[in-house]
């Protein structure tokens, strides 16, 4: 309290005492001299002097005896209280037009003790002034400290009855800028004084009253009356005990010019017990009302010393009706509603507990009701009803808020919302426990999603969560609980036009953190379920997934520094999927999918995952068309970007297992039918546990290794594999007619080397090392039908081998090696090493028809023979020969031979002289040629044959040449010679044979050879002829692996 | 009776002619060094090895298809080892070798002429 108020008080009691003391004086002097009004007012005016300081008069004072018997009074007409200050309104202090109080003279006699039983004011004035320096124009009360100053000891006052009429007062305090007026003042104070209790009773009313606080503040108060009973009592000067009625009437409050409050009627009721000393109140069920909105309180409150205010108090309001309360609601404070309509009612409760200063707050308490209430605004699309709500707002005394939603329901057309919980420490860590049910109804929600978002159906939520609005602001999801269940109904998403999403239920029961979490990492698990599902995205992808069952768990998907930890369980029923031009259809596709930070890399993902379905279809346009039946895979991927091959990028190792599955490649004309096959594969390592392959008319099993793709990869080192080819049945033919469309594509430099831009050669991969054993039990060859293949195919870094291929077929048993090799794309090379033991020469012809081209004669004969045949050649992009390079040794011997009886025949016979008895049979043959470019060199053989012998030999030539139409034609020349070196002739003849083959010209000549087969008439020519022949028939035979062949 | 004794007489007059018919001898190291025929190239080296390739079927001479050679006289042996494993031998008679021309042909009748290229 400031010390003008101090002294305010202080004068006010001063003043009150000493006017009292006047009044005792007064009746004191008439006690004593029994005088009339005239001779009493010079007396009294004479005697104030000794206790106003100001200027005054008074216009008459009498004694009053009979109109206050017992008592005697003393009236005062016209009292005038003059009191200039600079600044006041007025100089006058205080103008009493009638004055009455009644002394009680026995009392007085008898006890030397001072009562006034009654005081009477009527039709008075006060102006009460502070300048701006503290000086007031009421401390115009003379005062003594001295107890001697008066005879008389005031030892208890007994008011029966205190009565102001008409009184005018003002009140203007410049210090403290206070200005204060209230007209037409009138109260009744009737009371008593017993044993320093007061006991009495109050009434005040006013006309007019203002209060103006003449600071920034521009506080203005007015009230056309104000209405105030007590009834009660006062112990001590200090202890008041009663009841208070209080009402005040049109009030209108502003301030800085704004109003808010215009015509307000108030009243209170209260009991009130209060300590003047304690500067303290306390109530038990006091009623206050603002128009007719009813405010009930109880409490109590204390000033103390130390400037602390100690306060109890709670406040329950009655059941208001919103909308007529906002009727009261000052304009300043309605702007806030702009735009919004809230209609219903609302009630309130409150409560303030603890102490206030300058720095504590009392614990406050406030209670909301809201009943049957509605809510709009005007930038909502939602027109919210029936809300329905309590919620409480706890100031703790610890400076900590509190808000409690015990109920919050509402509800927006199809849609509602239910949420309970609380939230603490409002001001600052905002913890918040809520409880959500909701039910939304989506195309409501419209306004509120992407113009480009269009989605349809229901939603119902159900879900309750402990989390900070911090950690919501910030989406800390890794410190957020939440758990709840999402159900969705008939729901269907359009966005952009682009992407659709329908679907009739799904069902995510998510929990954060994980329930049973599978590891620390993880903050989020969602169990999903739908039922019927279809996602298209135009022109990209459609899907359709049906029964979809997912089971998942994720780490902070938000942490930028590394990637999510995801733990995915799912099972679909079926799943379809459309990509351009490639599908995909499973069954019961069902598995499991880890993803995990790489250790390496945190951003990369470290994928572990299995799968398996029970039918699988897959086609991608007219390329590639499948299906099958159960698969299952596990996998493991890491992505390491380092690297730049996707398999090294990934990494991946997988462990595959396929069974019934029918493929279809456009560029295989037969479909690939996969029985089974059992694979394990990672870039260092494909695995062929087994398998089974149906691929035309040929089934076999394909197994073994291929390894270090990486390096291959990596262009570090050579693709390696050893696998293992085991079959019952080959169709030879037809895999090699199959895999012609295979090997590697021409590069683009290598585009002007080709014959012809259309040409397509079989390009040999380069950095790989594939070797294949092979065993067949039965193979087919055109017509030919071969039995226990045995050997291998290698490709080696560009070259293709064959290698040393062991087989038997009803015609030989044979051994076959051929490379194939493709330096560059115009220059491929092929080769073949070809055996056959115990050959059927008509077999052979059969199988072999190139040796029947370049060794015409070997049509003439029939029997067995054995076979070795080696050639070479490069080849043209168009697989022309290049002759230049065409090499070739041929080596047949065979016994007991017999020459068929041909047309040839008969005109060699004829022009030999041969008997025509003479059988046919021919002892022994043994013939080599050679091929050299474009020449067939036939080494001399002798056939014996009965009593002839003969020895032939000769070169074939052979080259394409263009006929008339332009087409390549095989033109063939030759010049052969037979020499008859045994004869019954006593004539040793030649004969030369040449010309085309078609129609040769027979000539005789000189024998050539006739002592070439004669060891001991050989000349050294004749050695030179026998030794090139033994070395083309060795280095032929020389690659015969007899213990490889078969039996 | 008359023919048969023109005819014995022919053969035995050819038969003398062959065998009296001297054979030359060069010397190999003649030989060394590389040949051109047209397109076609062959290249001899003193340690009896060789190579040749014909630019005309689009080889080079990286490409070139190797051959172990004899000179014996004026026969020519050439040895074409095969990849596959066989060897062709081919044998020449040679009419004419010098620091710059090459000749040979075959028992077909077939002739070969080469210049020197280095």
């Amino acid at each position: 309290m400031k010390i003008s108020t101090k002294k305010i008080l202080k004068i006010t009691a001063i003043s009150l005492g000493s006017l009292i003391a006047l009044l005792a004086i007064v009746l004191l002097v008439v006690s004593r001299i029994i005088v009339t009004p005239e001779k009493l007012t010079p007396i009294v005016n004479k005697q104030a002097a000794r206790f106003l300081n100001c200027e005054y008069s008074i216009g008459r004072v009498e004694l009053t005896v009979f109109s206050t018997f017992p008592d005697v009074g003393v009236k005062i007409h016209d009292l005038l209280l003059l009191n200039p200050v600079d600044g006041s309104p007025s100089d006058t202090l205080a103008n009493i037009k009638e004055c009455v109080a009644s002394l009680n003279i026995r009392k007085i006699l008898k006890d030397n003790t001072f009562i006034i039983n009654q005081f009477y004011l009527q039709d008075a004035f006060a102006n009460l002034f502070i300048s701006e320096n503290g000086k007031t124009n009421f401390d115009v009360f003379i005062t003594s400290d001295s107890e001697d100053d008066s005879e008389f000891t005031i030892n208890g006052i007994d008011l029966d009855k205190v009565e102001i009429k008409h009184t005018k007062l003002l009140y203007n305090d410049l210090q403290n800028k206070i200005s204060a007026e209230a007209r037409d003042l009138n109260t009744t104070v009737k009371g008593s004084m017993k044993d320093n209790v007061i006991d009495g009773k109050a009434k005040l009313n006013t006309g007019q009253m203002a209060f103006t606080l003449l600071d920034s503040s521009a506080l203005n108060v007015k009230t056309n009356n104000i209405s105030l009973d007590f009834k009660g009592k006062m112990s001590n000067l200090d202890e008041i005990d009663g009841e208070v009625s209080l009402g005040l009437s049109n009030i209108f409050f502003s301030q800085q010019g704004a109003i808010y409050a215009d015509s307000i009627d108030v009243s209170l009721e209260a009991p009130l017990q209060a300590s003047i000393n304690k500067r303290s109140f306390s109530t038990e069920s006091a009623a206050l009302k603002v128009k007719e909105y009813l405010l009930k309180f109880k409490g109590k409150a204390a000033y103390h010393e130390n400037g602390d205010i100690e306060m109890d108090i709670n406040l329950e309001s009655g059941t208001w009706n919103i909308e007529e309360l906002l009727t009261i609601m000052p304009d300043e404070f309605l702007y806030l509603l702009d735009g919004i309509n809230l209609t219903g009612n609302m009630a309130f409760t409150g409560a303030l507990q603890g102490i206030y200063n300058d720095t504590l707050l009392p614990a406050i308490s406030v209670g909301l009701k809201l009943n049957e209430s509605t809510f709009s605004y005007h930038e909502l699309p939602y027109n919210f009803r029936d809300i329905n709500s309590e919620v409480r707002l706890n100031l703790a005394d610890d400076g900590k808020t509190h808000l409690f939603i015990h109920k919050l329901e509402a509800k927006t057309g199809r849609s509602h919302l239910s949420v309970k919980g609380s939230m603490e420490d409002l001001m600052d860590k905002q913890i918040c426990d809520i409880q959500i049910n909701g039910s939304f109804n989506l195309p409501e929600f419209r306004p509120h999603l992407p113009n480009e978002l269009v989605a349809n159906g229901n939603v119902e939520l159900s879900m309750q969560g402990i989390f900070t609005l911090d950690q919501i602001q910030k989406i800390e999801i890794e410190k957020i609980k939440a758990n709840g269940v999402v159900k969705m109904d008939d729901i269907a998403v359009n966005y952009q036009d682009s992407l659709f999403i329908r679907g009739d239920f799904a069902v995510i029961d998510f929990s954060l953190p994980p329930v049973n979490r599978p590891t620390s990492d993880h903050i989020l698990s969602a169990k999903i379920k739908s039922g019927f599902l279809t996602v298209s995205m135009v022109d990209f992808l459609d899907a359709e997934l049906k029964g979809t069952k997912l089971d998942m768990a994720i780490s902070n998907f938000l942490d930028t520094t590394q990637l999510p930890f995801i733990d995915c369980a799912f099972n679909f029923g079926n799943l379809a999927v459309e990509m351009d031009t490639l599908s995909v259809q499973s069954i019961n596709p069902s598995g499991n999918i880890k993803l995990t930070p790489s250790d390496r890399n945190g951003l990369n993902p470290d994928i572990r995952f299995a799968f398996n379905n029970s039918k699988l279809q897959l086609k991608n346009g007219s390329y590639i068309q499948g299906n099958t039946d159960e698969v299952t895979i596990e996998g493991h991927m890491v992505y390491d970007d380092t690297k730049k091959d996707i398999i090294l990028q990934w990494s991946p190792k997988l462990n595959v297992s396929l069974t019934n599955a029918l493929i279809n490649v456009a560029s295989v004309p037969l479909p690939v039918e996969v029985p089974n096959i059992n694979f394990g594969f990672t870039p260092g390592k494909l695995d062929i546990q087994k398998s089974k392959i149906i691929l035309g008319n040929s089934i076999f099993n394909l197994s073994g290794l291929v390894t270090d793709l990486d390096k291959y990869l990596d262009k570090t080192g050579l693709l390696k594999g050893n696998l293992e080819f085991v079959s019952d049945y080959v169709d030879v033919y037809q895999l090699m007619d199959l895999f012609n469309a295979f090997g590697s594509e021409v590069d683009s430099t290598e585009m002007t080397e080709l014959e012809d831009q259309t040409d397509k050669p079989f390009m040999v991969p380069h950095g790989i090392d594939i070797t294949l054993k092979t065993g067949a039990k039965k193979a087919l060859f055109k017509e030919t039908e071969l039995f226990n293949l045995i050997g291998q195919l290698t490709v080696k870094d560009g070259i293709l081998v064959l290698e040393e291929m062991g087989f038997t077929s009803e015609a030989a048993i044979m051994q076959l090696t051929a490379m194939y090799r493709t330096p560059r794309v115009n220059h491929i090379f092929m080769g073949l090493d070809f055996h056959l033991l115990d050959i059927n020469i008509e077999k052979l012809l059969e199988m072999i028809p190139f040796v029947d081209q370049t060794i015409p004669m070997l049509n003439s004969f029939a029997g067995n023979a054995e076979f070795h045949f080696a050639v070479e050649t490069y080849l043209k992009s168009n697989y022309e020969i290049k002759n230049s390079t065409l090499r070739g040794a041929l080596a047949i011997s065979g016994d007991r031979l017999v020459l068929l009886d041909g047309k040839q025949f008969s005109e060699i016979a004829k022009t030999l002289k041969f008997s025509k008895k003479t059988e046919n049979k021919i002892d022994s043959l043994a013939v080599e040629l050679t091929i050299f470019k474009n020449e067939i060199d036939v080494y001399p053989f002798e056939i014996a044959m009965d009593k002839y012998k003969a020895v032939l030999d000769g070169r074939h030539n052979f080259k394409f040449e263009k006929n008339a139409l332009g087409n390549d034609t095989l033109v063939t020349r030759c010049e052969y010679h037979i020499s008859i070196t045994d004869t019954p002739l006593p004539v040793r003849l030649g004969l030369k044979i040449s010309g085309d083959l078609s129609d040769p010209k027979f000539k005789l000549e000189p024998c050539k050879y006739p002592h070439l087969f004669r060891p001991k008439r050989q000349g050294s020519t004749e050695k030179e002829v026998l030794r090139l022949k033994k070395m083309i028939s060795d280095s032929l035979k020389a690659n015969v692996k007899t213990d490889q062949l078969p039996e | 009776m008359k023919r048969v004794k023109l005819l014995i007489l022919s053969f035995i007059a050819v038969s003398f002619f062959i065998a009296c018919n001297p054979e030359k001898e060069f010397d190999p190291a003649l030989l060394s060094g590389k040949w051109k025929q047209g397109q076609l190239y062959e290249v001899y080296k003193s340690d009896g090895t060789g190579y040749t390739w014909d630019e005309s079927d689009d080889v080079t001479e990286d490409e070139a298809q190797a051959f172990e050679w004899e000179l014996n006289k004026d026969q020519l042996l050439q040895i074409h080892s095969m990849e596959m494993g066989g060897r062709i031998p081919k044998t020449y008679t040679i009419t004419e070798l010098n620091s710059i021309m090459l000749q040979y042909q075959d028992s077909y009748g077939t002739n070969y002429n080469f210049t020197k290229v280095q």
